[in-house]
């Protein structure tokens, strides 16, 4: 619809084209596209017909939005619960608290949710940061360094006292006197089988 | 308190109002109102077990309708001798709107009740559009879904509705200023 030139939005006989109508009630009741609401306001602006039109469905529109649903007779629920003989029980409970937060307001109970979720990953991610090691990487690397030299010179020592153990210790301190303690009993032995033959 | 209980509560709680409301604007009749309420009523905790409670909206909804349109249906001459939803609703109307809205003028209250006739006298097609849209809020689909209509049709019934309003209330401004 040409909205500049304004002859074009009225009939031949003065009242409004349907398709500008239209809008002008959507406009009234607050359900129109941004940009049909600017250009029918713009519209208004410039031609009282317009004006007049809109502003009279903006006061139904408004009287329409005041009223209210009509409220339900208590007595028509405890009536059904007769009716059902008291199968129905009437006493709240948690589970009616959590349908009533889940369940009335999803939305809200969705957004709720996404709030929580984000600040959990939010604290953890600062603490993260909080957390992270005070030494620079140098430090550390020299550290590393340290730690490796430090486990060589100990491996070392190990290596050592192994051979001391083996070459030393067990041979001389503990092999030779075993090995001589043998002998002295063999040659024992020996001696106490040639004096029997003897006698 | 099972969880069959807990279901119905929550939705007789979140829905008696709709229910309730939308059964008086189609059926012009406080008694029959109460019977569709209660037959709906009956119904949710019928199928309790069986549909899905985020769904439950649309299902309830289309419930009431039809209902409201079985009613209607039904309806013979001896409509003449049924209460009247004028003499009800106006009494109901005035106290609980006067007690909640204490700076609700007068003017705005002529024309409140003034939309409301004009609302019931609507065709039911229109009118069952209009009250669901206007007055319980619901979206086009829902509307579309639970009526059974194309949502062109739901947007159609819509603007024509408004349409048949506003010339009524043209004619009753009319009125008041001679």
């Amino acid at each position: 619809m040409n909205y500049k030139n304004l002859s074009e939005n009225f009939s031949s006989n003065g009242n409004l084209h349907e398709d500008l109508l239209n809008e002008i009630i959507s406009v009234a009741y607050g359900d129109a596209e941004l940009l049909t609401k600017i250009k029918i306001k713009n519209l208004a602006k410039r031609n009282k017909t317009v004006a007049d039109t809109l502003q009279q469905y903006v006061v139904t529109a408004k009287s329409v939005s005041e009223i209210d649903l009509e409220k339900c007779p208590e007595e028509l629920i405890k009536k059904v619960h007769l009716k059902t003989d008291g199968k129905i029980k009437e006493e709240k409970s948690f589970l009616f608290d959590f349908y009533s937060v889940f369940f009335a307001k999803p939305a809200i109970s969705a957004a709720a949710t996404a709030v929580l979720v984000f600040v959990i990953v939010l604290s953890s991610f600062f603490n993260d940061g909080i957390n992270t090691s005070p030494y620079t990487q140098s430090e550390l690397e020299t550290a590393e360094r340290q730690t490796k030299e430090a486990i060589s010179i100990v491996s070392r020592i190990f290596a050592k006292t192994k051979t001391t153990l083996e070459n030393e210790v067990l041979a001389q301190k503990v092999s030779d006197p075993i090995n001589r303690g043998i002998n002295t009993i063999n040659e024992l032995f020996i001696q106490g089988g040639e004096n029997e033959k003897v006698n | 308190m099972s969880i069959k209980d807990t279901k119905y509560q929550f939705l007789i709680k979140q829905y008696k109002h709709n229910i309730y409301s939308y059964a008086l604007y189609m059926l012009k009749n406080k008694m029959d109102a109460d019977d569709v309420t209660q037959e709906v009523f009956i119904r949710i905790w019928q199928n309790i077990g069986s549909f899905n409670i985020l769904a439950a909206k649309t299902w309830i909804l289309k419930t009431t309708h039809n209902l409201c349109i079985d009613y209607l249906r039904k309806r013979t001459s001896a409509m003449s001798k049924e209460l009247s939803i004028d003499d009800e609703l106006e009494n109901f109307i005035s106290t609980d709107k006067s007690e909640h809205n204490p700076y609700l003028t007068t003017h705005v209250k002529m024309m409140s009740n003034k939309i409301k006739d004009t609302v019931k006298e609507l065709p039911e097609n229109l009118r069952s559009v209009f009250i669901l849209y206007e007055i319980h809020g619901y979206k086009y689909k829902e509307i579309s879904s639970a009526l059974n209509i194309p949502i062109n049709s739901v947007k159609v019934y819509l603007l024509r509705a408004r349409k048949k309003l506003q010339e009524a209330m043209k004619n009753y401004e009319l009125q008041e200023f001679v």
